[in-house]
């Protein structure tokens, strides 16, 4: 019995874990790109062979081996993103056309331009309060003038016009 | 009986990581860039890893997991090795072409001075 149910537990396991590696297996021969492909690839190497070894180390001869296939396991999560990222550098590195297919930043220079951007911004807080006071307190002097002048003639002629035009719509 | 179950089980699991071993090969032959090539190499270890394992229990022998432990650090390395290799040959190759350009221009520059 209790065989039995190691059996249909190794099975859930490694049938799932198998499923998962039909995914991956297709995706690595199907998508389009290197990026894309490794992505499947990605998929393959950490839940397709953790499912599956976890399902044979259930009902393995005995316990060392079964150790000894989670070691598997263990090591593979070690070292598949350190071979996915070499791939993908290789692929940055020897792709000449990789515009084509993706965009790649370039950190050290974004890291410059910000750098230069935040000191201009602190450059220019620095000097504006003085700048910014004078330029404010003339320009809202000169507009309140301008305002009150214009505001003056405009309501005037808005009078004039409102009345004209209460006085053509009321008289037929 | 059970034996006869886990025969069954290792058998369709064998021969669908087979089918995918095959898909791989093709990409592995076909792929338009050395890294699609790499990459293809890199699965394919990593169907042969879940195959030993299974064959460990279907064969009752604890010294294939040995197997399995010492193919996935073989795979890695191939890995790490392949690109390290293939991005060296590409920073040659540019190198010379970098170099035979300047000496073609060096060139021209003194057939225009004379």
């Amino acid at each position: 019995m209790i065989a039995w149910i190691r059996f249909m537990l190794t099975a859930a396991f490694v049938l799932s874990g198998i499923v998962v590696c039909c995914i991956g297996g297709l995706g690595v021969y199907r998508f389009k790109y290197v990026a894309n492909r490794m992505h499947a690839s990605a998929l393959n190497d950490t839940l397709g062979i953790a499912l599956c070894l976890i399902g044979w180390a259930i009902s393995a001869p005995d316990g060392f081996t079964a150790v000894k296939l989670l070691l598997v396991v263990v090591f593979y999560f070690i070292s598949g993103p350190v071979s996915s990222h070499l791939l993908c550098r290789l692929e940055i590195e020897t792709n000449e056309q990789r515009e084509d297919y993706m965009t790649v930043r370039d950190l050290d220079e974004e890291a410059a331009i910000a750098a230069a951007q935040a000191e201009s911004e602190l450059e220019a807080a620095q000097d504006e309060p003085d700048a910014q006071h004078d330029a404010g307190e003339q320009a809202g002097f000169d507009a309140n003038m301008n305002d009150t002048e214009i505001l003056d003639e405009n309501s005037a002629d808005e009078a004039e016009e409102a009345a004209a035009q209460d006085g053509e719509v009321d008289a037929p | 009986m059970i034996d006869k179950a886990y025969h069954m089980l290792a058998a369709v699991s064998i021969g669908a990581l087979m089918v995918l071993a095959i898909l791989c090969l093709i990409r592995c032959i076909k792929g338009p860039r050395i890294s699609d090539r790499v990459l293809a190499v890199n699965m394919t270890g990593t169907l042969t890893i879940i195959m030993v394992s299974a064959c460990v229990v279907l064969l009752g022998e604890g010294y294939l997991a040995d197997i399995a432990l010492l193919y996935a650090m073989v795979s890695f390395l191939a890995v790490v090795l392949l690109s390290k290799v293939y991005m060296g040959i590409y920073r040659e190759r540019r190198h010379e072409q970098e170099e035979m350009r300047r000496m073609r221009e060096q060139q021209e520059k003194e057939a225009a001075e004379q």
